[in-house]
């Protein structure tokens, strides 16, 4: 004699097949309440399944815990190749340039260049009046011929009628 | 690659920015190597010592005037003077620095350039020949012709005593 609460195996395998309707699957969520499904080999899978979602609905904390391990979990940063190869003609173009101008600051030709001549004050003091004396005796002189053209011209004024 | 071009671009401005080199140095470096010219330079270290010590017979105006000045650099030669005065001269024009004197007296002449005056990269370059002697001597920092004039003027040095054989280090 057939259990009439026993649900039947073409509808757990239709459930298997997909093509259960709304009506059918609420109809197996019910005989999952009351864990009866007549010793057939599917009804340890549908008592595991009602029994996860009965603890998982219950387990608050256990949700809460899956929330928080999802938000912390380490997000993966995806560089593309492009973006490192960008990286790595910048690098070398500064250290390319870091050697060249350390290169040329430290050349024989940029020391001679900027090595001070004299020794002491004293002698760099003489060499300086030296050249500052060229600079105010020329400038003199200008200003001597320059004055002398005037007074010839004051003294020959040309008057155009 | 934006970044990568403005990083790049970054560095070419900031090149020049380090080098800072006078008109002398920068121009005709390539003749203070050579055994047929002689070579003076006086760093704004040296320049600083100068002021410091009791070296220099300054008053307080003229060690102010001084302060202005950041280095001098002076060229000499006593072979091919002439030729060397008019590649100088020419050079020094195309450079765009501006001629305020030019004087011929007997067998020589002076140039006089100026550039960038009243500002911190001014420079004075002043070309004697004088025969087969030609010296270019050169003075940068913030230049200013009337204050360069008045400085000499109050040193009370006559004649043009220019040392033609520096010592050496």
């Amino acid at each position: 004699m057939k259990n009439p609460n026993l649900i039947p195996e073409e509808l757990i395998q239709k459930y298997w097949d997909a093509e259960t309707s709304t009506h059918e699957e609420s109809e197996l969520r019910d005989s999952l309440a009351s864990n009866y499904l007549g010793g057939s080999d599917l009804e340890v899978y549908f008592k595991m399944q009602h029994l996860y979602r009965q603890a998982k609905c219950s387990d608050q904390l256990s949700a809460k815990l899956e929330a928080i391990a999802r938000e912390n979990k380490p997000k993966l940063i995806k560089i593309s190749f492009l973006t490192l190869r960008n990286i790595a003609a910048s690098l070398v173009l500064v250290m390319g340039s870091i050697a060249l101008f350390q290169y040329l600051s430290s050349s024989k030709a940029n020391s001679n260049l900027y090595a001070d001549t004299y020794e002491n004050p004293e002698q760099a003091w003489q060499a300086i009046k030296s050249a500052l004396s060229v600079v105010s005796e020329n400038m003199d002189m200008s200003t001597d011929i320059l004055t002398e053209e005037i007074i010839k011209l004051d003294v020959n004024p040309t008057i155009e009628q | 690659m934006r970044a990568f071009l403005i990083l790049f671009t970054l560095i070419c401005i900031a090149f020049p920015c380090l080098s800072q080199e006078d008109g002398i140095a920068k121009h005709f470096g390539k003749y203070i190597s050579q055994s047929n010219f002689e070579h003076t330079y006086v760093s704004n270290r040296m320049l600083s010592a100068i002021l410091k010590s009791n070296a220099n017979d300054l008053n307080p105006n003229s060690k102010d005037l001084m302060k202005e000045i950041k280095g001098m650099r002076q060229l000499s030669t006593r072979v091919q003077g002439k030729k060397f005065f008019e590649e100088f001269t020419q050079s020094l024009s195309s450079q765009g620095y501006e001629n305020i004197l030019q004087m011929r007296k007997g067998n020589g002449g002076v140039q006089m350039f100026l550039k960038n005056e009243n500002r911190p990269n001014g420079e004075l370059i002043i070309i004697l020949l004088e025969g087969d002697y030609c010296t270019m001597t050169g003075f940068n920092g913030n230049i200013n012709l009337e204050n360069m004039t008045a400085l000499s003027k109050s040193l009370n040095v006559k004649g043009a005593e220019f040392i033609p054989q520096a010592k050496k280090k």
